[in-house]
């Protein structure tokens, strides 16, 4: 069996809030294996980007890592000093933000905040510093990439930002790249570029990205394999096809049947009633049981163990009778 | 509206560039060796030979406000230069990295706040000796505690931004941001507070000299020729009109100076 380029193993980040101390992400499990793209779906406020930034290291200040491991390669991430930190970020493991507007400084050049990572992690000259960084912009469909090289951000579009982000994500050739909703700040004839930039990327380059967002007709196109998220736990994963062709837990149900479908023309579309539970409601039982339509009785109570199907697990008291795997 | 908005800016900006220019000249050309002594011609009106006539040794008060404009620039950038690099590293440090670094940091500078500025400056002039370098170093003691807020405040408002984080995720350290990412954002709140700070320095050192703490004979300086002009008053007002009118532009002039570079700022943020 492949060794996981990342593994995340029992993961818990507590907030501190004025109202006291509240576990945001509960036991977070997974694992990212070499070339492959995984996916985190959920709604706002379920711990996608706090999962993000718990991998990064850059989780806000109020924001700690109570217990787990997180491993990457042979690095365990929460152990790790400040100046390993500097060394994994941007060569090994980097970042694409969700807003390309505020995610460039205003006053540094493009083609000085993309060798920027150049300088951190190599003593390439400044010649072979630009050439590189000119054929990134190339390959990331910047066009003029020797003119852009001078240009501030604020002379882009909100797409060609996005490019550059990118680009600055790509450069110092990252094992792991971690996009926190890249396309969400884009409009739709953008977004669906980059998704093309994405899918590209992926079959051009030896790496591995963990693909967060909302949107399940990006994850479709970009994912292998998909987690979804919901109040700080993970509550299904599998590959895209089976998620999306046979959702077992009621929240994926919910989610998949939200999207628009050409079938269901004239119909009023589906929305899953109430919202995910604020941190300091959240109780010992299921988090979905208040919106669930499928609820039982124990639901309430105890929190569901996870259940494995091939290559597919849910947590989720529905298939008790099912095989229970260890956990 | 644009255009009124700019006019103090390029007001100030004239008043500095005619001094500038004035100080300029003087390190080449003066109209008379500036200590040089007429007693023939003490206390003289202006005329075309003296435009802004003679002092009561007849000395040409033109050529000594100009070597005069020497000593204010002189003094305002060095002062400027002390409180803006103590200040920045005061400053950034706190707002950058926060906590108890911040609370250390700020107590400290409301401490110095605290103080009355000019006395601080009297006392550190008392304890060592009146002269030019200790003026120059009691003000830009004096000038520390506003660099370092503003930039605490433009430090602690950039950190948050996401070109930071995503710094941080490229694998940069804190050094780097901070003099690569952050001061570059904060250089325009850093400029108005130079241009106010330069200005400010030049008063207070004048009136140190006024009171005989600050630049000491030989050297020429505003402050001390208006005490020197002080009892000529009635029989020579024009000695104390021109050159309170020239401590006045400068300070006007750096004042609007700053006021404009703020509402431009403003207006583009």
């Amino acid at each position: 069996m492949v060794k996981p380029l990342l593994s995340v193993e029992e993961v818990e980040v507590s907030l501190q809030l004025p109202e006291g101390e509240f576990n945001a992400l509960e036991r977070i499990s997974f694992s990212v294996y070499p070339n492959e793209v995984v996916g985190i779906v959920g709604e706002s406020g379920c711990g996608k980007s706090l999962t993000s930034q718990a991998i990064m290291g850059i989780l806000p200040k109020n924001a700690i890592i109570k217990q787990g491991k997180i491993i990457f390669q042979d690095d365990e991430l929460t152990a790790l000093s400040r100046k390993q930190w500097q060394q994994i970020r941007g060569s090994k493991l980097s970042m694409i933000f969700q807003e390309p507007m505020t995610s460039l400084n205003p006053v540094l050049t493009i083609g000085k905040q993309i060798s920027e990572v150049l300088k951190q992690h190599t003593t390439l000259s400044k010649k072979d510093m630009k050439e590189k960084t000119i054929s990134i912009m190339k390959e990331v469909g910047l066009p003029r990439a020797a003119q852009l090289w001078k240009a501030y951000p604020h002379q882009l579009s909100g797409g060609m930002r996005q490019r550059v982000v990118i680009a600055m994500a790509l450069i110092g050739q990252p094992k792991l790249i971690i996009a926190d909703e890249p396309t969400t700040a884009l409009d739709v004839t953008i977004q669906a570029q980059i998704v093309e930039l994405f899918k590209k990327i992926k079959q051009t380059r030896n790496m591995s990205m963990i693909f967060i967002s909302h949107d399940w007709g990006v994850i479709h196109a970009i994912c292998d394999r998909v987690l979804v998220m919901y109040a700080g736990r993970i509550v299904e994963q599998g590959s895209i096809s089976k998620l999306l062709s046979s959702p077992k837990h009621p929240y994926t149900k919910s989610l998949i049947q939200s999207i628009p479908d050409g079938a269901r023309r004239g119909q009023p579309l589906y929305t899953i009633p109430g919202t995910v539970p604020q941190l300091h409601v959240r109780h010992t039982g299921c988090p979905f049981a208040d919106r669930c339509q499928f609820k039982i009785a124990s639901c309430e109570q105890i929190f569901p163990h996870t259940y494995k199907f091939n290559e597919q697990t849910v947590t989720c008291h529905l298939y008790a009778k099912e095989k229970e795997v260890s956990l | 509206m644009n255009k009124a908005n700019r006019l103090p800016f390029y007001l100030g900006l004239s008043f500095v560039i005619v001094l500038l220019s004035m100080m300029f000249i003087s390190l080449f050309y003066t109209p008379y060796e500036p200590n040089a002594i007429d007693p023939n011609n003490r206390l003289a009106t202006p005329s075309l030979a003296h435009p802004f006539g003679t002092d009561n040794f007849g000395r040409d008060i033109l050529s000594r406000v100009m070597v005069g404009t020497q000593t204010a620039f002189l003094i305002g950038t060095t002062t400027v230069m002390i409180g803006l690099s103590i200040g920045f590293i005061l400053g950034a440090c706190a707002g950058y990295f926060g906590g108890w670094l911040d609370e250390l940091l700020m107590r400290f500078i409301d401490a110095m706040l605290a103080f009355p500025g000019i006395l601080l400056a009297i006392m550190l002039i008392a304890v060592f000796e009146a002269g030019m370098k200790n003026t120059i170093i009691a003000l830009g003691i004096m000038s520390i505690p506003a660099f370092a807020r503003v930039i605490r405040s433009s430090f602690i408002q950039y950190k948050s931004y996401d070109f930071v984080k995503a710094s941080i995720a490229k694998g940069a350290g804190a050094f780097h941001i901070i003099l690569k990412h952050i001061f570059p954002n904060a250089i325009s709140p850093i400029l108005v507070v130079s241009s106010l700070s330069f200005s400010g320095s030049i008063l207070a050192e004048s009136g140190l000299s006024y009171l005989g703490l600050g630049v000491q004979p030989p050297d020429p300086s505003w402050g001390r020729m208006l005490k020197e002009a002080q009892p000529y008053i009635e029989s020579a007002p024009w000695y104390v009109i021109i050159v309170g009118s020239i401590i006045t532009i400068m300070v006007l002039g750096f004042n609007l100076l700053s006021d404009g570079l703020r509402d431009i700022q403003d207006r583009k943020a």
